[in-house]
């Protein structure tokens, strides 16, 4: 699709997946598949977005990828190297942006950055990494009085700080204020200029659709569908709607002809129908279409876990086919 | 916003050689560590002055006459103050070995600490050469303290010999790295950083009581003492009695003997039992 390697030199693959499988034993017994055969491949440089339900197998995924969660089966490269206790040079070439953390609170802002920043060889300048993610004057805050965004903020700077070549942000913008979102998403595109390959989950349709290369949607531990922002599910979900109101009630036609339609129910333009829309649709409702249809087709799914830290979840084998 | 962040060209060719200085990066986590605690206020306050305290309650209820241990003719009798610092200084090893430690390392094994640390090339020993030097820390500042209030404030009579001040150096590490291995296994127990918090205060409590800490040991009934006999501080409090208590109060104890071989026969156990249950229950990274 997009961003494709440059010929005269081809670059490897950032991250390859092939048939992983994560489950979980149940503390009353039986075992649930987080991961389900799940087989992935994301490029150097592209930036890469994970979409789906909670409990759809998102997290597990990044962790096994982080080398937080040991796959059962199934081979995970990232970098060309095993992540699960991987060398400390494998480990300095990715950064990690955890889900949530509350850790070095009585630290101040450059101190954590300083003391991180000393693990790795090649580190950034602590005073660059801390302009850069618009913490700029707050070098000597303690971290517990910073502001749920800045602190978010402060993770990304922890994850960059050791200069990763893959970067990995679980739900980055949980709780933001669209200020801080619409930043945010401005840091992130500076490191994807930058070459950093980037992965990261979330619930924001929008997120997805204003960052991602390619998108792909993960639900019962399978991936049910992959494509850029605007393939996204094949054009069968992308056909527009035409939808006003007559003397019946309110109408809605798909149709690959909107503009027909349109001229046939206004008689060439001279009448004007009520509240007239042609309407595609977003990327919202295309995700929500593919997860409704793999549930559908999946009778018993049980509630998802109440503890977030454990975010194994739900997922059992899909029957859905739409697996790469 | 500053310009794109460019990745390194060092990034390009990859480092295979490359691997971090466990060293180095020990000494800088225990910098940083010695630096953390400080500010926390509470915990430093507890950890140095609730032995000074516990000290000074025992001087104020029961005097400062030195009537314990007296012959009939009161004589040969030792304050209060006096009597309870060996125990004062063998309560220290658990409180700064055990208790302070694994509730911090509960705390940071919850909060995200450990994932983030394990995240990046850090290796584990470095996380734990930073535990150690803090503990160290911790434990000379307390040792320090409690010596010196005892000597300032309550006249207690401090040993004159070296080799005595060795020993109690000696027995102070060895005390303190056997709770700091225990600790460690221990956090790998709890489910929340709030239950672990709670459940370590539960040894402190109980062998406080039953170690000879604040009650002669040789008054409690025979099964507690045996019981009491499998845990280090029972042992550690009585190796520093006898290096600040007068030679007479050695009859005094079980078997009318110190029996220090036994000591650090008992306290080596632990460490090294302690260690490999630590290297056996802490994951790093950490694995749900």
């Amino acid at each position: 699709m997009n961003s494709s390697p440059s010929p005269e030199r081809p670059a490897p693959d950032a991250i390859t997946v092939r048939g992983l499988n994560k489950s979980y034993r149940l503390p009353k017994g039986g075992t649930l598949t987080a991961v389900d055969h799940l087989d992935l491949t994301i490029r150097a440089g592209e930036t890469y977005a994970l979409l789906g339900p909670n409990g759809a197998g998102k997290s597990t995924t990044i962790e096994m990828l982080e080398g937080h969660r040991k796959p059962d089966s199934g081979d995970v490269r990232v970098l060309e190297t095993r992540p699960w206790k991987a060398h400390p040079s494998f480990r300095a070439r990715i950064g990690i942006v955890l889900q949530e953390a509350t850790d070095s609170g009585e630290l101040r802002v450059s101190e954590a950055l300083r003391s991180l920043a000393s693990c790795f060889p090649a580190p950034r300048q602590v005073d660059d990494v801390i302009d850069a993610v618009g913490l700029g004057g707050k070098g000597g805050v303690r971290i517990s009085t910073l502001s749920g965004g800045q602190r978010r903020r402060l993770d990304v700077a922890l994850g960059i700080i050791g200069n990763p070549e893959v970067l990995f942000l679980d739900e980055p913008t949980t709780g933001f204020d669209p200020e801080a979102r619409r930043q945010f998403w401005d840091l992130i595109r500076q490191l994807s200029h930058g070459g950093t390959t980037i992965v990261l989950t979330t619930h924001y349709l929008d997120e997805a659709e204003q960052l991602a290369d390619r998108i792909g949607v993960i639900n019962h531990g399978r991936l049910i569908a992959e494509g850029t922002p605007q393939d996204i599910g094949g054009p069968g979900l992308r056909v527009p709607r035409v939808r006003w109101r007559d003397a019946s009630g309110l109408r809605e036609v798909v149709t690959g002809q909107p503009a027909a339609l349109v001229n046939s129910l206004s008689d060439g333009g001279a009448t004007e129908p009520a509240e007239l829309a042609v309407v595609r649709p977003s990327l919202e409702d295309i995700y929500l279409h593919l997860i409704g249809t793999a549930d559908e087709q999946r009778p018993d799914h049980p509630e998802p876990s109440a503890d977030p830290a454990a975010q194994p979840d739900q997922a059992t084998p899909s029957t859905t086919g739409a697996h790469r | 916003m500053s310009p794109a962040l460019p990745a390194s060209a060092a990034a390009e060719t990859g480092r295979p050689a490359w691997r971090p200085s466990v060293l180095r990066l020990g000494l800088g986590r225990i910098l940083l560590e010695i630096k953390l605690f400080n500010r926390d206020v509470l915990s430093l306050g507890l950890v140095l002055f609730f032995p000074i305290l516990m000290m000074s309650l025992f001087g104020t209820v029961f005097g400062d006459e030195p009537v314990f241990g007296a012959d009939p003719n009161g004589q040969g009798g030792i304050t209060p103050a006096h009597y309870y610092l060996p125990g004062m200084l063998a309560l220290s090893t658990i409180l700064s070995g055990f208790q302070n430690l694994s509730s911090y390392v509960a705390t940071e094994r919850f909060n995200g600490t450990v994932k983030r640390l394990a995240g990046t090339p850090l290796p584990a020993a470095s996380y734990f050469i930073g535990k150690t030097g803090q503990t160290l820390y911790l434990i000379v500042a307390q040792t320090a303290f409690l010596l010196l209030a005892a000597t300032l404030l309550f006249d207690v009579p401090l040993p004159r010999e070296a080799g005595q001040w060795a020993l109690m150096a000696l027995l102070m590490v060895l005390a303190t790295a056997a709770w700091a291995t225990v600790a460690i296994a221990f956090t790998a127990l709890p489910k929340s950083a709030q239950s672990a918090s709670t459940l370590a205060v539960l040894p402190v409590l109980l062998l406080s009581f039953t170690s000879g800490v604040y009650f002669p040991f040789s008054q409690l009934p025979d099964w507690l003492q045996s019981v009491s006999n499998f845990f280090p501080l029972r042992w550690t409090a009585s190796a520093f009695r006898s290096v600040f208590l007068p030679g007479s109060f050695e009859a005094v104890e079980p078997g009318g003997t110190y029996n220090l071989p036994l000591t650090f026969l008992v306290l080596g156990i632990w460490v090294v039992a302690g260690a490999v249950v630590a290297r056996l229950a802490f994951k790093w990274p950490p694995q749900k």
